[in-house]
């Protein structure tokens, strides 16, 4: 498949960061943007010029997107910004839509065929976020993606961890993915979706509430768990904060996931147990899957669904864009 | 009744006897019978510090006064009285503000249908654009020109990695597998 162009990308639209990824002659290629921005005044150009951090220059102000907007933030003692908040397009952040169409740009490059085939991810309903749904959501992505050249398709997040996951197994499986804004769950059956839906919970839950409880900001409990934490050894308060958030959340999940499976119990026959795979950002913490497999022995018996084992992906940050791009390069084949 | 009237005439003087201190100019009136027993007072006088005089002051004495002002008062004009009653909105208002309502409601339901029509009926589905033509059958709320054609970064804005084909080569070519079964 190397020796020949494939066509067709994947972008991965998430909370934290935004994921593209292309298949090409060496292997499959990935780009990744934190999605944050810090909007400065224009006189900010020469500071920013000097110290070689990349922006984007408007009339009225310069903006500077991904990590490079989580370092200057700091400098300037401001929090950055997020154009998506739990999961979707940020009803609060006006100037959102053309950032997020520049990170885009940014991340999925131009197109190596006109209309060439590009599947985004598009997260779930959250069931407990009455209310809520997804359609202004896909619709402004099917807007970018298709301003940046590309003929967009919107694809089921948790679906796409079964893509890149679930070969072996046919395509078969519960994929529970931990991001940021959200958790996002399907079970598939032979490529078929059976159940998808997700939870308003996520990393930034967890953030939110540790923060609360010991006093501290969102954006230090995030560093916190970004520099590395043994959720099974928390060494201090904070840690031991953020430990509590992780059960409370993984508890919650799986609860969530036994009623859901049960109300559906009877529709479809499972025949054989399922692997249960686990992806996300959340899920880098350490110990994640000790912790996790802990929590679900707990409630094995009560769980719906034969599970055959849980695995972790092996690159959790890339794995929906891989599985979305599975889909792209079939969809292009197929045109 | 007499009294000794003394005045000081230097800078400053202690009458330890008649538990006095005086300054220049100050003057105080004694009980006559200890100014005269005094010695020191005897001897600040002959120094020529002090004088000495028995006065006897006059006292008027003066009835309390009975008088009082007379203040003409206008009378309070009493507050006017206001009657309350149950308010009761017209009926033919209310049905007017009903028929509004439901102009606005039919016309918003009418919208969202148009909306809904043009969507996809199945969430997260694996193929299809969602809302066709963007430049005809695309509601108007989402902007266009999104996407900003002169915006330009570096490179290394954006973070890079390359990961062996393998992974994704297989799955594509057991999806292949699976969709040729199936037809």
């Amino acid at each position: 498949m190397a020796d020949k162009q494939v066509y067709g990308i994947s972008l991965d639209v998430g909370t934290m960061n935004f994921v593209s990824a292309r298949r090409t002659a060496t292997g499959v290629e990935t780009k990744r943007m934190r999605d944050v921005f810090i909007d400065l005044p224009p006189n900010a150009k020469k500071m920013l010029r000097l110290s070689g951090t990349s922006f984007v220059e408007r009339e009225e102000d310069v903006l500077i997107l991904g990590d490079a907007a989580m370092e200057t933030a700091n400098v300037f003692g401001r929090e950055p910004r997020r154009p998506l908040s739990n999961g979707i397009v940020s009803a609060s952040e006006a100037q959102s839509l053309e950032v997020l169409g520049l990170l885009a740009k940014h991340v999925l490059g131009d197109p190596l065929i006109p209309g060439e085939t590009c599947f985004f991810s598009v997260p779930a309903v959250p069931i407990d976020r009455p209310g809520q749904d997804v359609i202004y959501h896909r619709g402004v992505f099917e807007r970018i993606v298709k301003e940046c050249g590309y003929t967009p398709h919107a694809a089921n997040e948790s679906m796409a961890i079964i893509y890149s996951e679930c070969a072996a197994e046919g395509f078969s499986g519960i994929a529970l993915s931990f991001g940021s804004g959200l958790t996002n769950i399907a079970l598939a059956i032979n490529t078929i979706e059976g159940l998808s839906f997700a939870v308003g919970r996520g990393g930034d839950w967890i953030d939110h509430g540790a923060s609360q409880s010991i006093g501290a900001t969102q954006a230090r409990i995030c560093a916190v768990k970004e520099a590395g934490i043994n959720l099974n050894a928390p060494r201090n308060r904070t840690e031991e904060a953020i430990a509590f958030y992780y059960k409370a959340l993984l508890e919650y999940v799986l609860d969530q996931i036994a009623a859901r499976f049960k109300s559906i119990e009877g529709q479809f026959a499972l025949t054989k147990a399922i692997p249960l795979i686990v992806s996300g950002g959340t899920s880098l913490a350490g110990g994640f899957m000790e912790f996790f497999t802990r929590i679900f022995e707990e409630r094995r018996k009560r769980f719906p669904v034969e599970i055959s084992g849980i695995r972790q992906v092996k690159e959790p940050l890339n794995a929906v864009a891989y599985g979305l791009l599975i889909q792209a390069i079939q969809e292009q084949e197929e045109e | 009744m007499v009294e000794a009237k003394v005045t000081c005439l230097c800078s400053a003087v202690k009458l330890q006897d008649l538990g006095q201190s005086l300054v220049k100019g100050q003057t105080v009136y004694l009980d006559a019978e200890a100014a005269r027993k005094s010695q020191d007072l005897a001897l600040t006088v002959r120094a020529g510090g002090l004088t000495l005089a028995f006065v006897e002051r006059c006292t008027e004495r003066r009835l309390p006064s009975t008088r009082q002002r007379q203040v003409a008062v206008q009378p309070v004009p009493a507050a006017p009285k206001i009657l309350t009653e149950p308010v009761t909105p017209k009926e033919d208002l209310l049905e007017a503000i009903r028929a509004e309502f439901r102009i606005l409601h039919a016309s918003m339901r009418a919208s969202l249908a148009d909306l809904t029509l043009a969507l996809p009926t199945s969430s997260g589905g694996t193929s299809g654009t969602i809302w066709g033509s963007p430049d005809a059958a695309s509601p108007r709320f989402i902007p266009h020109g999104l996407v900003v054609g002169n915006a330009t970064m570096s490179e290394n804005a954006v973070e890079t990695g390359q990961a062996s084909g393998d992974p994704v080569d297989a799955a594509s070519a057991a999806l292949k597998q699976i969709k040729r079964k199936k037809k």
